[in-house]
């Protein structure tokens, strides 16, 4: 499935549409940021909006770990496991990049 | 101990694939959970990323460890997704979670502890572009950023996929 819209348009100080979730992940810049928070203290149209977005944030982030049924870790390490078929995207090359999300 | 652990010039210590599989493993199974939705493709997927992850450690340089393993996740797991549509007769759950939406099987039962249920089911549903992007987001934690390198894709199309994949998932919630 492709993307039809390949880029955003910054926020514009209108609707926030797709900059809303940019917005509550703090990936707007610090202006379009300010922006969107003055815009969101007047329009209830992108407040009903954020506080859906949220509940679907916030959801996600705040489960838990799925954990593996009992043993399975233990048996993969066990029997180490051998590639099922070839054509396989190629190993990524590995990130350099400090982790910045802890 | 094995060579691989051992302290190389450009960073920390490199894991071994046995530290990889058992200090990692309940990471792995949690992203690629939320990516294929059952536990039965889970295991094959995390099986898979465990293989990869063999042969990458030989050029693995110390970093960011969960962006690794969840970049050479989200490959095998979208390498999965392209192999099974070039072979349709091996439907995707993902594909007949939007027909059969009924009650989990019986494995499913510990996932639904983790998350609602409906959410889940939901996230199943997602095309997986979009299901990558909020899982990346929302599970791993990445900036878009790293979802963007992730990916290979530019950062205003993370935005618009994390946004709207969130805005269809938020349908089952209200």
């Amino acid at each position: 499935m492709t993307d039809v819209s390949d880029t955003t348009a910054p926020f514009d100080g209108g609707h926030l549409e797709e900059s809303l979730s940019a917005f509550l992940d703090g990936e707007l810049d610090e202006a379009a940021q300010r922006a969107a928070y003055h815009h969101l203290a007047v329009c209830l149209l992108c407040q009903g909006q954020l506080d859906s977005v949220q509940r679907v944030r916030t959801a996600l982030r705040g489960a838990p770990p799925v954990e593996p049924p009992g043993g399975f870790i233990d048996a993969v390490v066990e029997h180490r496991p051998r590639p099922r078929h070839s054509g396989a995207t190629p190993d990524p090359t590995p990130d350099p990049t400090p982790d910045a999300t802890t | 101990m094995s060579p691989q652990s051992s302290i190389r010039a450009a960073g920390g210590p490199v894991p071994t694939w046995e530290q990889v599989a058992s200090e990692q493993g309940a990471f792995l199974y949690t992203v690629a959970y939320r990516l294929a939705g059952n536990h039965a493709d889970t295991q094959d997927l995390v099986q898979e990323v465990l293989v990869r992850v063999q042969r990458g450690l030989e050029t693995y340089e110390p970093g960011s460890m969960h962006g690794w393993l969840s970049r050479i996740t989200t490959n095998a797991f979208l390498d999965e997704v392209r192999r099974r549509r070039r072979r349709p007769v091996e439907a995707l759950s993902t594909e007949i979670a939007d027909t059969a939406p009924g009650a989990p099987p019986v494995d499913e039962a510990l996932a639904a502890e983790s998350l609602p249920d409906h959410v889940q089911t939901a996230l199943r549903s997602l095309p997986e572009d979009f299901r990558v992007a909020v899982v990346l987001c929302d599970v791993v934690g990445q900036s878009y950023r790293d979802i963007a390198d992730t990916l290979a894709i530019p950062v205003g199309t993370v935005r618009s996929r994390i946004h709207r994949g969130r805005s269809m998932l938020r349908e089952a919630l209200s």
